[in-house]
């Protein structure tokens, strides 16, 4: 998969210092590198700090990004290393745990404990395989596409996911729906 | 539960919306961060930069100046000297340095078992490098004893194969089950049908096996 011809041009573009051509490439991507920062972080302040890290690395890295590749996969990699580099553990907790009682969300009471509870398993997964399954579970990314962003190989990023799914699977026993009888 | 119902489940977590104005204004606020760091690098080394008196402005006669400035200083001369020194030493001991391949195998063996080990913590009973790729040999459930990892290299006829293993644990060497055991002095016994070998060394076996045989956190 290459870049887009629009993404290219815009590429070109920046690269010749033409902000508002970066500015149209974050206004394609940031909510995708939101996401994942989203889910990798577990908190909306920290999430918008690594998005912004992100795009910055990749405005002072453009050079570095071959034509040949696709620049949504270089972003991703580029959010997945924010993150895992991300050290600020304790300051996160705190927010986090502050976030959840402030946070507006439209679901009922029941649904947004069911939903912290997921978001809680996913944060006591190891960051790496966190990483893997919110790449290929959330944004759909095949093994090849997330060992890409991920700097690993594929049988790794298949091991990763195993371990992560028996530890979701024992984390989150109670949350399947039971199937409703004739 | 199955792996297509914690997909659902996983699903159900939606990331919190983010009002529109919020994804208006984030472009302009990293672009403006990167014109605020650019700025604060420029000043940074404008600041750092040694006052020259070069009065007409040409940027090659500015750094001409500026070499020449420190070349007058003595103590600039005898870092350069140093520098150069501590080159010629590293340089002359450079062929002495053990194959720099060896050491990446064992930094690769050495990565792959702290992850591994990390994820399948007491399950793990061998980690294969061949010409396939890398293989893992996993205990059905979770419940080997401790002992320390052994890193095994065995060459023959049909090529090279690695290992992560440990002492008690069986590893297949082109078809033949062989025995791992180690004694506490380092050595490594293999014990396969075909295959005899001790040692802690890498030496000759048998068959035309060429053996090495070392624990893994010897090397770390």
């Amino acid at each position: 998969m290459v870049a887009t011809g629009d993404d290219r041009r815009r590429i070109v573009e920046s690269q010749n210092g033409d902000h508002g051509a970066f500015e149209a490439l974050i206004k394609q991507y940031q909510r995708m590198i939101h996401s994942l920062c989203y889910r990798m972080s577990g908190s909306l302040a920290d999430a918008e700090d690594l998005a912004q890290e992100t795009f910055i690395h990749a405005y002072q890295h453009l050079d570095g990004f071959r034509a040949d590749a696709r620049f949504s996969s270089w972003l991703y990699r580029i959010a997945v290393n924010q993150c895992l580099n991300w050290r600020k553990r304790t300051q996160r907790l705190d927010r986090l745990h502050q976030e959840w009682g402030e946070q507006d969300r439209a679901p009922s009471g029941a649904d947004t404990g069911r939903a912290q509870q997921i978001q809680d398993a996913l944060l006591k997964l190891p960051p790496k395989q966190r990483a893997a399954v919110i790449l290929t579970t959330y944004d759909g990314l095949s093994h090849a596409e997330a060992a890409a962003a991920l700097g690993c190989s594929e049988t790794t990023v298949s091991w990763r996911l195993f371990a992560a799914r028996g530890k979701l699977k024992r984390l989150l026993k109670d949350h399947v729906k039971p199937k409703a009888t004739p | 539960m199955r792996d297509r119902e914690l997909n659902e489940v996983l699903k159900r977590v939606a990331v919190p919306e983010r009002g529109e104005d919020y994804w208006e204004r984030f472009p302009s606020q990293v672009a403006a961060e990167i014109k605020r760091r650019r700025q604060h690098s420029r000043a940074v080394r404008s600041a750092d930069a040694p006052v020259l008196d070069a009065a007409d402005g040409s940027s090659m006669w500015s750094w001409a100046s500026a070499f020449l400035a420190l070349v007058r200083k003595p103590a600039f001369v005898l870092t350069v000297a140093a520098v150069c020194l501590a080159l010629g030493f590293v340089l002359g001991s450079w062929k002495g340095l053990p194959a720099p391949g060896k050491d990446s195998q064992l930094a690769e063996a050495r990565e792959y078992f702290h992850e591994l080990e990390a994820l399948f913590p007491h399950q793990l009973q061998a980690i294969v490098f061949d010409q396939q790729g890398t293989h893992l040999v996993l205990a059905p459930e979770p419940n080997l004893p401790a002992s320390p990892p052994l890193y095994l290299k065995v060459c023959g006829p049909k090529g090279c194969q690695r290992f992560v293993t440990f002492s008690g644990q069986q590893i297949r060497v082109n078809g033949d089950v062989c025995d791992v055991l180690a004694e506490g002095r380092g050595g490594v016994l293999l014990v396969g049908r075909q295959l005899l070998w001790a040692g802690a060394q890498s030496s000759e076996a048998r068959g035309g096996y060429r053996i090495e045989a070392q624990t893994l956190e010897a090397h770390l």
